[in-house]
């Protein structure tokens, strides 16, 4: 059911103006009264938090290519000093704003970006001879405390890319050692491995968000994190669909699982209709290869090819009314709880 | 800042004009398409349009050597595809399947353009990224438009 009140968004009023109910200057202050067309005190704060953060990553890259594009004429105590009087200062940047969550958390940000170059040039500097793999995961746990600390979303999305990156070359580089290691690690054997790392992860962090552990809008880790379990159950599906010959039965029971999993969490647990929408495009998705795998088989390919369209148009028409209904349900709820 | 209903807004506007007329019912929330049933909607359209396209190529045996019917199928898909954007406004279903069929011009155009600018491929480039701009006058679809500049943007960065 749309509520009876609508929130209204830039659509609404567009259609609005549409219908001719908003010529010209009542169009330009509806926008105003609706927040759409932010206020001199809005643009500063949009400002402030974008300079801050660009800031933080900016000040991260620019450290880094100046090592890099100066590598011959520094000493290696210069390139460890820069690197690391940057850390102390951004650690020490942290404390000093302790009060104003915003920039501790943007500082702490600028702590883990700096935590791998200096990985990064240890490795370098020394020749220590780790695998690309080793400088991830070593990345990944320096800046765990880090990350705690920071309790910000947008820094422990990053620190899940890092430890994807760190698990998913693991397998990479172990892979090539030599002939015998595909018979241990197989490719559903690495999706396996994210899809549950994964899963843990935004187990984890559905749990933290509740307890409001972790601050940072629109639930932008768990929805990195879904992003990641739904991709990686998919592309097993696939792998079952495509890839029989030493894939295991068991694989889609794994992938239906997870969508079953995921369409209860998020449809009558949190309702969240960015990762429903997600897993719609998914099972889409493996719908149409389940399909195409038995239609395109046959001699007919026309009709087949004909079927797969309309069916892509049919689900992804049905997907879209059923996301939409939910999407009006979550509006009304927010706005009950106003 | 407390969000804006529509009771709100039409209550402001009357206070602040004592002419302004209000609509008789409020917007209809089921045309609102949010940002990730866009993306949704995009990407399986997109998959929808190569299917469609490899329908059109089982059934016209030589539709991918032959350029005018190319180009001659691309401008009867667009043309349904307009239709169905400006005849069943706010449906779904109606819209998917305009988006497909635009989409599977595109693709048929795309190729037709390589083929006759194989040896000067920036100025195929060119005139795809024009045709996308012709294509966001001619499809009244938010979706469509945004598929559209995206697609221009890339064409003219290739050219």
């Amino acid at each position: 059911m749309p509520p009876p009140d609508p929130i209204l968004d830039r659509q609404s009023i567009e259609q609005l103006a549409e219908q001719g109910y908003l010529p010209g200057p009542l169009f330009d202050r509806a926008l105003t009264l609706a927040g759409i067309v932010p206020d001199g005190a809005r643009w500063r704060q949009f400002l402030d938090r974008l300079l801050l953060i660009a800031g933080c990553t900016f000040i991260a890259a620019a450290i880094i290519f100046f090592i890099a594009y100066n590598w011959q004429e520094m000493g290696r105590f210069l390139k460890f000093g820069l690197l690391e009087a940057a850390l102390v200062l951004s650690v020490a940047a942290s404390i000093a704003w302790r009060n104003d969550p915003l920039r501790r958390q943007a500082s702490l940000l600028l702590t883990v970006l700096l935590v791998g170059p200096l990985l990064a040039l240890v490795g370098q500097t020394y020749q220590t001879g780790a695998d690309t793999y080793e400088l991830f995961l070593a990345w990944a746990a320096l800046s765990l405390p880090w990350a705690f600390l920071a309790a910000w979303r947008p820094v422990w999305c990053w620190w899940v890319s890092i430890a994807n990156a760190a698990l998913w070359l693991y397998f990479a580089e172990v892979g090539l050692l030599g002939w015998w290691v595909p018979l241990i690690f197989a490719t559903h054997h690495i999706v396996l491995s994210l899809l549950t790392a994964n899963a843990l992860l935004l187990i984890l962090a559905e749990w933290a968000g509740r307890r409001g552990w972790i601050s940072g809008r629109f639930h932008t880790l768990e929805r990195l994190l879904a992003l990641l379990v739904i991709g990686a159950a998919t592309f097993l599906h696939l792998l079952f669909l495509f890839e029989r010959i030493g894939v295991p039965e068991w694989l889609w029971l794994i992938a239906l699982a997870t969508y079953i999993i995921v369409w209860a969490a998020y449809r009558w647990g949190r309702l969240d209709v960015v990762i429903l929408s997600m897993w719609a495009t998914a099972v889409i998705v493996v719908i149409l290869c389940t399909v195409g795998k038995q239609v395109l088989k046959g001699r007919d390919e026309a009709a087949g090819f004909l079927l797969l369209g309309i069916l892509a148009i049919g689900l992804s028409a049905a997907a879209a009314l059923w996301l939409r209904r939910l999407s009006q349900h979550a509006a009304a709820k927010a706005q009950e709880a106003l | 800042m407390k969000p804006l209903t529509y009771t709100d807004l039409i209550a402001a506007l009357q206070n602040e004009n004592p002419d302004f007329q209000p609509p008789p019912t409020h917007p209809t929330a089921e045309v609102r398409t949010p940002w990730y049933l866009r993306v949704m909607l995009g990407f399986i359209g997109i998959l929808g349009g190569c299917f469609i396209l490899g329908f059109f190529g089982a059934v016209l045996s030589n539709l991918y050597r032959n350029t005018p019917s190319q180009l001659i199928l691309s401008a009867l898909l667009f043309a349904l595809a307009s239709a169905i954007y400006r005849r069943w406004r706010h449906s779904d279903l109606a819209d998917q399947f305009a988006l497909v069929m635009s989409i599977t011009g595109q693709i048929l155009i795309a190729i037709a353009f390589g083929n006759l600018w194989q040896s000067e491929p920036a100025l195929g480039s060119l005139l795809l990224a024009l045709l996308q701009i012709g294509l966001i006058i001619l499809m009244p679809n938010a979706l469509h438009r945004l598929l559209s500049t995206l697609v221009a943007l890339l064409a003219l960065g290739y050219a």
